[in-house]
C-alpha cells in the first residue's frame, strides 16, 4: 500500500492540474472576443496585448482560488458591455478615434464604464459571488474593455475605467451598507 | 461513518474547492479509509480495490476546484467512487468474457469477484430446493438424471415441457410470483 503522504502529493498533483484545466477553460470565451477584435484594421498590436494580458490574468486567477474564480467571472460579464459597445462604437462612428478628450465619445465610455461598474456592484451583492474582489472584478472588467476601446484611445480607456470605479460606488448595495 | 469524520471531509473539500493546497493533507488522511473500504465492498474484497480507491481519490482531487458548494461532499465522493468501481466491474466482466470466449476453463481466473461467486452459490441454493419438489422421472426429463432410452422426440418435449411447467409451479409456490 502506498504511503499517506506520497498519496498525498500524487493528489496535491491531480489538483493543480484539474485548477489548471478548469482555469483554461475561460479561454473558451475569451479567445474568440480577442479575434473579433483582432480582425479589426487598426490597432491589432495594442488589442493583441490587452487580449494576452487579459488572458494571463483571467488564466492566473481563477488557477488560484476561488476568490478569482468570482472576481473573473464577475469582470467578464461586467466588461462585456463597454467591449461590445467599444466595437460597435469603432464601426458606427469612425471619428470617435480621432475626437478630442473631452467629447462625446469619451462621455459615452464613462457611461457604459459605468454600467460595467453597476454589474460589478450588483454581483457582489448577489450571495453567489459574494466572495468575489471587487477590485479585481474592476482590474478583469477594465482589461475586457480596454479590448473594446483601446482603438478610442488612451482617454477612452481611461474613461470606462473612470466609469467603472464610479457605477461601483454609486450602484446602491445591500451588502456594503451592512459594512 | 463518524460525524465527526463527514465534517472533516466536507471541510477539507470545501477548502480545496476555495483553493486552499494545504487541506490536501487532511483531505487524504480522512477520505482514504473510507473509499479503500468503499471500493472493497464493492469489489468484493478484490486486489483491485486498492488501485480503484487511488483512482478514486486522484479523481476526487483532480475535480474538486469545480465542486458545488451548496452539495454534500461525501455524497459527490460517493458518486464518483460508485462510477469508477461499475466501471471497473465491466471491466472485469469483460475481461471475464474474452476469458470464456478463449477458451479459458470456467474457475481459471474467469470468476468476476466473491460476491458474484456468493450469488452464484445462493441461486444453485433455491433452485436446488424448488427441484426437490419434483419427482425423479420430471427431474431425468430436465437433464438432472438418467434419460429414458428410445422415446419419441415429441413424446420427450411434451413431457420436459410439463417438468418445467411443474419447476415453475413449485419456484411460485416456495419463493412466490417473480
Amino acid at each position: 500500500m502506498e504511503n499517506l503522504e506520497a498519496l498525498a502529493k500524487r493528489g496535491l498533483r491531480a489538483y493543480e492540474l484539474g485548477r489548471l484545466r478548469m482555469a483554461l477553460r475561460v479561454g473558451l470565451v475569451l479567445i474568440p472576443a480577442v479575434v473579433v477584435c483582432l480582425l479589426e484594421p487598426v490597432g491589432r498590436v495594442c488589442c493583441a496585448g490587452c487580449g494576452v494580458l487579459l488572458l494571463g490574468a483571467a488564466v492566473w486567477l481563477r488557477f488560484r482560488d476561488r476568490v478569482g474564480v468570482e472576481s473573473v467571472t464577475s469582470g467578464l460579464l461586467a466588461g462585456a458591455i463597454p467591449l461590445v459597445a467599444g466595437l460597435a462604437l469603432v464601426e458606427f462612428d469612425p471619428g470617435c478615434a480621432a475626437a478630442p478628450a473631452f467629447s462625446c465619445c469619451t462621455l459615452f465610455s464613462v457611461l457604459v464604464g459605468g454600467a460595467a461598474g453597476a454589474v460589478v456592484a450588483l454581483r457582489e451583492a448577489s450571495a453567489k459571488s459574494r466572495s468575489g474582489n471587487w477590485l479585481l472584478a474592476a482590474g478583469v472588467a477594465a482589461l475586457a474593455a480596454s479590448l473594446g476601446c483601446i482603438r478610442l484611445g488612451l482617454a477612452s480607456v481611461l474613461a470606462v475605467t473612470l466609469g467603472i470605479v464610479v457605477g461601483r460606488a454609486a450602484t446602491p448595495n445591500p451588502a456594503r451598507v451592512g459594512e | 461513518m463518524l460525524p465527526e469524520r463527514r465534517k472533516a471531509i466536507q471541510q477539507a473539500v470545501l477548502a480545496l474547492a476555495d483553493g486552499d493546497r494545504g487541506a490536501m493533507p487532511a483531505l487524504v488522511a480522512e477520505l482514504w479509509p473510507v473509499l479503500l473500504a468503499f471500493a472493497k465492498r464493492g469489489l468484493g474484497d478484490r486486489p483491485d480495490a486498492e488501485d480503484v480507491a487511488q483512482e478514486v481519490l486522484l479523481r476526487v482531487c483532480s475535480r474538486v476546484s469545480e465542486f458545488d458548494r451548496s452539495r454534500d461532499a461525501l455524497s459527490w465522493v460517493f458518486g464518483i467512487a460508485t462510477f469508477e468501481i461499475m466501471t471497473q466491474r465491466r471491466r472485469l466482466l469483460r475481461r471475464r468474457e474474452s476469458f470464456s470466449h478463449s477458451g479459458f476453463p470456467e474457475g481459471c481466473g474467469a470468476s468476476a469477484s466473491l460476491e458474484d461467486d456468493a450469488i452464484r452459490a445462493e441461486l444453485k441454493a433455491v433452485l436446488a430446493e424448488a427441484l426437490g419438489e419434483l419427482s425423479a422421472a420430471d427431474l431425468s426429463e430436465l437433464g438432472f438424471g438418467p434419460q429414458t432410452p428410445g422415446a419419441k422426440a415429441p413424446a420427450v418435449r411434451k413431457r420436459r415441457q410439463r417438468a418445467l411447467e411443474r419447476l415453475r409451479l413449485a419456484w411460485r409456490r416456495i419463493y412466490g410470483e417473480p
